[in-house]
């Protein structure tokens, strides 16, 4: 048999061809953002507290430190490189009232936005007012902070989801969208 | 006009389409909807 050299080259550009177009979409399905889960958290409350029936707990989110991939304080994201870190928000439980707050100043071509479309706890929303939407000047160079609470009413040991809908809007290398970015947290309330 | 052997034609669109998946790929990436924001 003769050795067609040319044909086996053809065929290994073909095949290479074919191998990276299918691999670039095979990464580029893998890598899609996905809805971000995070760790259950434990509350513990005290044992003169069990068995009393339902009591309200208020779900506590706290955004903060929204830039948090900076190459140095006075550099913008553009300059950091690699994937931008969104931050996310803590949740905690706490069973006193929590005032909530948020930062909202004034406007820049820089300013980022976090819009809040909606919180559901138990898949029902609890938001009053919505979107909630916050401003942070210019979020290269200033943290922003928000603190939202939400009253529930349930016995210890009972676990709540708290799914939290939200577009962000941050200064970006190649431009400005609001990106859907969504949470989804299972609190145990122990 | 210059005349292309076979072989050769799928080894010029072989790299041409690889250089583009692989651009394409980098600029997603890059992009917000995969990179997030700042």
């Amino acid at each position: 048999m003769e050795f067609d050299w040319k044909s086996i080259v053809k065929l290994v550009s073909i095949v290479a061809m074919v191998g990276v177009v299918a691999w670039v979409i095979y990464d580029l399905i893998q890598k899609l953002p996905k809805f971000q889960v995070t760790g259950k958290k434990i509350v513990t409350i005290s044992e003169g507290e069990t068995g009393r029936g339902p009591i309200t707990f208020f779900i506590v989110l706290t955004w903060d430190d929204i830039c948090t991939n900076h190459a140095g304080p006075n550099l913008p994201p553009l300059w950091s490189g690699g994937n931008l870190n969104v931050g996310s928000f803590n949740v905690s439980v706490s069973k006193v009232a929590v005032s909530s707050g948020a930062s909202n100043t004034s406007d820049s071509d820089k300013d980022c936005w976090l819009h809040i479309d909606d919180v559901q706890i138990d898949g029902v929303s609890v938001m009053e007012t919505k979107p909630l939407s916050y401003r942070f000047k210019d979020c290269a160079l200033e943290h922003g902070k928000v603190v939202l609470a939400f009253p529930v009413k349930r016995n210890v040991g009972d676990t709540v989801n708290v799914k939290v809908f939200t577009k962000q809007n941050w200064w970006h290398i190649l431009g400005r969208g609001d990106d859907p970015h969504n949470y989804d947290y299972d609190i145990i309330l122990r | 006009m210059i005349k292309i052997e076979d072989w050769l034609k799928w080894v010029i669109i072989a790299v041409i389409v690889i250089a583009v998946a692989l651009t394409v790929r980098y600029v997603l990436l890059r992009s917000s909807f995969y990179a997030g924001g700042g």
